[in-house]
């Protein structure tokens, strides 16, 4: 958990597990990380791009993640 | 990356396993076709004889396997008794009817002789959910296992010990090294799995997003796939419904399993005649569930499998809410330790609100009014999903009627939805395709041989 990084690659199976309120703060960006219960296939990139947000747009997820990880 | 079992109850960490590495992988996966060359081989006696084992054995240890889910994702331990008991009947089914499903089919043709035969296809990869850790996996393994191919199985990552407890079973049933193996990696290795030419054909039960990675993954390796994906099920109550019958069916539909099942009714459509009769009575039925720690005997709902299924619960019905839907009971986190939400309803849920539009996976009761018969059907049909539906009236001739209007893979009159080895399960639309069981499941995963003789 201490030094779990979020980074453009993170798989949000692995971020959801690690930081669960990482759902909330995606979701109010449009990002569902969940579907059946399951979490999505894929890195926090690829499910952001697929939302149409750009590169400057998921540093910022990224930054404010790695925010509530230390919080 | 590593797979870890969380108490639900708790929240506590209980274990955790470092997920293969990629030659581990290559090396199961190896050894499982090897294995396939001498279990095709294999007569059905003997096929009978070690699946008769494994339901035994899961018989025998019941309790061990049931306590085993109820620590890794919080079903109530009496259900998790019923998963067991119903994965050994499952293996009995198959055992005691695989050779008949398969046996040739002669044909009259302009030849001497011609005939179908049912051939195995290989090592199969099952990807599976958390959610019926054990049945989900034995409904694939028993069918598959009798016609002479191979199990893989991909557990979700909050379940790896049901996952090897499972491939253990069929070690104890004597079951030949390498008939049945599990993988213990994450989703992101699942497409090396499936480009591996050894493995020939995938089965997913989870979500439409991720039935869509691995439809994706085996088009492109034109392999034979199977789907059983998510359900946002109708539960329609006529006004000439038993309606104390259907208020205490509608209650166990939204909670069995902590609301966590893709055949649970999720949406409740009513005739505006008994609309308000059936939702005191089902707010009254709700509010009387018994809450606690699932390995207690007398607990009916438990807490939701992970932390992040409650939080974004509670936020897609905090946005209903938001757009409109009020709510009748319950919808909030109960203050204790573990993730425990509470037996809900919500009512005035109309499209466009998550509660409407996405599948809620928890204890929570989308009411919707429906102002007749063809209404409710409107309603029913209005989803991107068709897993399951059920349909509440005493007039049966209509129920028969109206079930061939239903766009659902079944469709349950006067009764809860459930799976059940000799009938067929899956769903359309988003719902996946393919189906699970029955005569038609086993048959998903053979090669369906002509032969033709002069």
């Amino acid at each position: 958990m201490s030094n779990f990084i979020v980074t453009k690659d993170t798989e949000i199976e692995d971020l959801v597990r690690e930081l669960p309120d990482s759902v909330v703060y995606l979701m109010e960006k449009g990002i569902r990380c969940l579907r059946c219960g399951e979490p999505i296939w894929g890195s926090i990139e690829s499910a952001a791009k697929e939302k149409g947000f750009n590169s400057q747009e998921i540093e910022t997820f990224i930054k404010d993640l790695n925010q509530m990880l230390k919080n | 990356m590593s797979l870890e079992t969380v108490n639900p109850h708790t929240g506590k960490l209980i274990k955790s396993f470092d997920e293969y590495s990629s030659e581990q992988v290559k090396e199961i996966i190896d050894k499982s076709q090897l294995s396939f060359y001498k279990w095709k081989e294999t007569d059905f006696a003997l096929r009978k004889k070690l699946m008769l084992n494994v339901a035994n054995i899961l018989r025998k240890d019941k309790r061990k396997y049931s306590e085993l889910m109820t620590i890794e994702m919080g079903k109530p331990i009496t259900q998790a008794e019923a998963e067991v008991e119903k994965c050994a009947c499952v293996c009995e089914y198959y055992a005691d009817n695989a050779e008949a499903i398969l046996s040739k089919e002669i044909i009259d043709t302009d030849a001497s002789e011609s005939f179908v035969r049912f051939d195995p296809l290989g090592v199969i990869l099952a990807v599976m959910p958390w959610n019926f850790p054990f049945w989900q996996v034995f409904r694939f393994a028993a069918p598959a296992i009798m016609a002479g191919n191979i199990g893989l199985l991909k557990h979700a990552s909050n379940v790896p010990q049901c996952a090897l407890a499972i491939q253990e079973v069929f070690q104890k049933a004597d079951f030949p090294e390498y008939t049945f193996s599990t993988l213990l990696i994450g989703s992101s290795n699942v497409n090396e799995v499936i480009s591996n030419n050894i493995v020939k054909a995938v089965t997913l039960t989870g979500s439409d997003y991720a039935g869509r990675k691995v439809a994706e993954q085996c088009g492109k390796m034109l392999k034979k796939s199977v789907m059983e994906l998510g359900g946002s099920d109708p539960f329609i109550v006529l006004k000439d419904a038993d309606i104390d019958l259907a208020v205490s069916t509608a209650v166990t539909a939204r909670l069995i399993n902590n609301g966590q099942s893709c055949i649970a009714a999720k949406r409740f459509i009513v005739e505006e005649v008994i609309y308000d009769k059936f939702t005191q009575k089902f707010v009254a039925k709700m509010e009387k569930t018994k809450i606690g720690d699932p390995m207690n005997k007398d607990t009916e709902l438990g807490p939701l499998a992970r932390k992040d299924l409650l939080l974004e619960l509670d936020e897609q019905v905090k946005r209903s809410v938001k757009l409109g839907a009020r709510i009748l009971t319950g919808c909030y986190q109960l203050e204790r330790e573990g993730y425990y939400y509470a037996p809900s309803i919500i009512a005035n849920v109309t499209k466009g609100m998550p509660a409407y539009d996405e599948e809620l996976f928890g204890p929570i009761a989308s009411l919707i009014l429906a102002k007749d018969e063809n209404d409710a059907i409107r309603i029913a049909n209005d989803t991107l999903f068709g897993l399951g539906s059920s349909l509440w009236t005493k007039d049966r001739a209509k129920a028969k009627k109206l079930a061939e209007k239903i766009e659902a893979g079944s469709v349950f009159i006067n009764g809860l939805v459930k799976s059940d080895p000799r009938l067929p399960f899956g769903g359309i639309k988003l719902s996946g395709y393919g189906r699970e069981l029955s005569h038609y499941g086993i048959k998903e995963f053979v090669n369906i041989k002509t032969v033709w003789v002069k």
